[in-house]
């Protein structure tokens, strides 16, 4: 569903992505983990076209999406989603302007179709009669919940979860994983989700890469993870600050 | 040498945030009519009340200060002519144009810098809306359509203040100080007035959607933007102005 070739990414003079090789198969759940600061937000950024690499190529469904123009970028755009890691609901919309947002803009249905759209989305997170709130009035775990919402409502075929359960209590954290795993049972969404938290990530995924030094070290089923004897991804899974890989490197 | 090539790109990226601005306006998807006309209130009325104060306190201001002149030429008369012609040609524009900077281009500023800073304009451009269409364009034109509408109300309230003056200084009746006032003013005055405050608006509108579009994107990021969306809106206006008063009084005369 989605092949990373080769990509680069500079800021200034820093070298975030260097050569990142990753393919994710359609359907599957699979996640990036790494190291605070490593680059897995700027990775994610780049497969939903809101930076371009300075080298490489992502294939979405077969076609590059490096290099091509807004219009035809808009249109990919609909079919990937992305949760981001502070959820980004717009303030000045209140809940369900927030989850009809893409509804309103490029659907051709009445109110009444997007009222009934938003309100399942909700559903399917757990949330009933919070339409008409704004997002300050939310908690952190609400709104991401609100933010995944508005992610599925116009049902794209990938979603990109940045951190889901960063700053979320464990039963809360536990709750957005169970949601995470049944869209993607329900829908047959390709979920792709970033995080540093391997506990959690370990619940939801199939697949799991690690990623270090701007690239993708490891890549194998969620099973085969504690067989692997790369020593910095066994440093990374038993969580030791001593290892190959320094404690202050990123 | 590298800060005048700094300018330049400055100022480019000026120009061509102005050709997005109207490019969106034509294509843009849905009639946000609504939403233009909620920025028109909200901006506007954010400005309101502090273009009020001064603009009466500048009218007083004058009057006094040109009353103390005329005095001594036995012509107080004057002193409505006086008045209208510094506030309209001059001081109604720039003081209003000031104000809006500092309040609603502010408040653009820093709405839009903190929504970079929470990712909402990414999360808006992975929802398939721009950020210049969606948010900068109707605050725009919002802009462009209420500066105006707040120089000539500032122009009308400084022109009272100069009547107190007028009136309890010199006797002079609302009558006679309203018709002096209009007698003072020629069109052209008032075309340059508004011409400035067009001037103005559309510099208010590229400098505060330009800052909070550089914001660091962190949060400390959205204090500074602020602080250089008003320094910079301060300087363009008054450098505008000088060419335009230039223009419409020394060459075009
Ligand atoms: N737009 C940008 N401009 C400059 N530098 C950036 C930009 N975006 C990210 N970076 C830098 O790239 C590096 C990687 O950032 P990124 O946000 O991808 O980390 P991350 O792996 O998501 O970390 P975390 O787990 O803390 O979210 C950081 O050092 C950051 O400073
Ligand atoms: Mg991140």
């Amino acid at each position: 569903m989605i092949e990373i070739h080769n990509l680069y990414k500079k800021f200034g003079s820093q070298e975030v992505l260097r050569g990142v090789e990753l393919n994710i198969e359609r359907s599957s759940t699979h996640a990036i983990i790494g190291r605070s600061g490593c680059g897995k937000s700027v990775l994610l950024k780049h497969i939903i076209g809101l930076l371009q690499p300075d080298r490489g190529d992502i294939f979405i469904g077969g076609v590059n999406i490096v290099g091509i123009g807004e219009k035809e970028k808009k249109d990919i755009r609909l079919k990937i989603s992305m949760v981001f890691q502070e959820s980004a609901l717009f303030d000045f919309l209140n809940v369900e302007e927030n989850v009809g947002f893409v509804l309103q803009r490029y659907f051709p249905w009445d109110r009444k179709e997007i009222k009934e759209r938003v309100r399942e989305s909700l559903e399917m997170v757990g949330l009933y009669h919070i339409e008409k709130k704004y997002p300050k009035e939310l908690s952190g775990g609400m709104k991401k919940r609100v933010a995944i919402a508005r992610a599925i409502a116009f049902r794209p075929r990938v979603i990109l979860y940045d951190e889901p359960t960063a700053g979320i209590d464990p039963i809360g954290a536990d709750v957005i994983n169970s949601l995470i795993v049944r869209l993607h049972d329900q829908l047959a969404i390709t979920s792709v989700v970033v995080s540093h938290d391997l506990e959690n990530v370990r619940k939801v995924a199939d697949t799991i890469s690690m990623m270090l030094g701007g690239r993708i070290i490891y890549s194998g089923r969620k099973d085969d993870l504690s067989l692997c004897h790369d020593e910095r991804v066994k440093q990374f899974v038993s969580g030791s600050r001593q290892g190959p890989i320094s404690a202050q490197e990123v | 040498m590298s800060r005048l090539i700094k300018l330049a790109y400055y100022l480019g990226s000026l120009v061509f945030l102005l050709g997005e601005i109207i490019s969106s306006f034509f294509s843009r998807q849905k009639k946000n009519l609504l939403d233009i006309i909620n920025q028109m209130i909200f901006l506007g009325l954010d400005s309101l009340g502090l273009v009020s104060v001064v603009a009466l306190f500048t009218g007083i201001i004058i009057a006094f200060q040109s009353a103390y002149q005329l005095q001594r030429l036995s012509s107080e008369i004057y002193i409505a002519s006086l008045v209208v012609l510094s506030l309209t040609r001059e001081l109604g524009p720039v003081l209003a144009s000031l104000i809006v900077a500092g309040r609603s281009g502010a408040a653009i500023t820093a709405q839009i810098s903190s929504m970079k800073a929470t990712e909402q304009l990414d999360a808006l451009k992975t929802l398939g809306a721009e950020p210049v269409e969606y948010l900068i364009m109707p605050r725009f034109i919002a802009l462009v359509v209420t500066l105006p509408l707040l120089i000539v109300y500032a122009d009308f309230l400084g022109i009272l203040g100069g009547y107190i003056v007028g009136g309890s200084k010199f006797g002079m009746s609302f009558g006679l100080y309203f018709r002096m006032s209009l007698e003072a003013l020629q069109f052209k005055d008032i075309l340059a007035g508004l011409i400035k405050s067009f001037v103005f608006a559309i510099i208010i509108g590229l400098i505060s959607a330009r800052e909070a579009f550089d914001a660091s994107g962190a949060s400390e990021g959205v204090g500074i933007a602020v602080n250089k969306e008003i320094v910079r809106s301060f300087i363009m206006i008054i450098i505008a102005d000088c060419f335009l008063t230039t223009l419409f009084y020394s060459i075009l005369r």
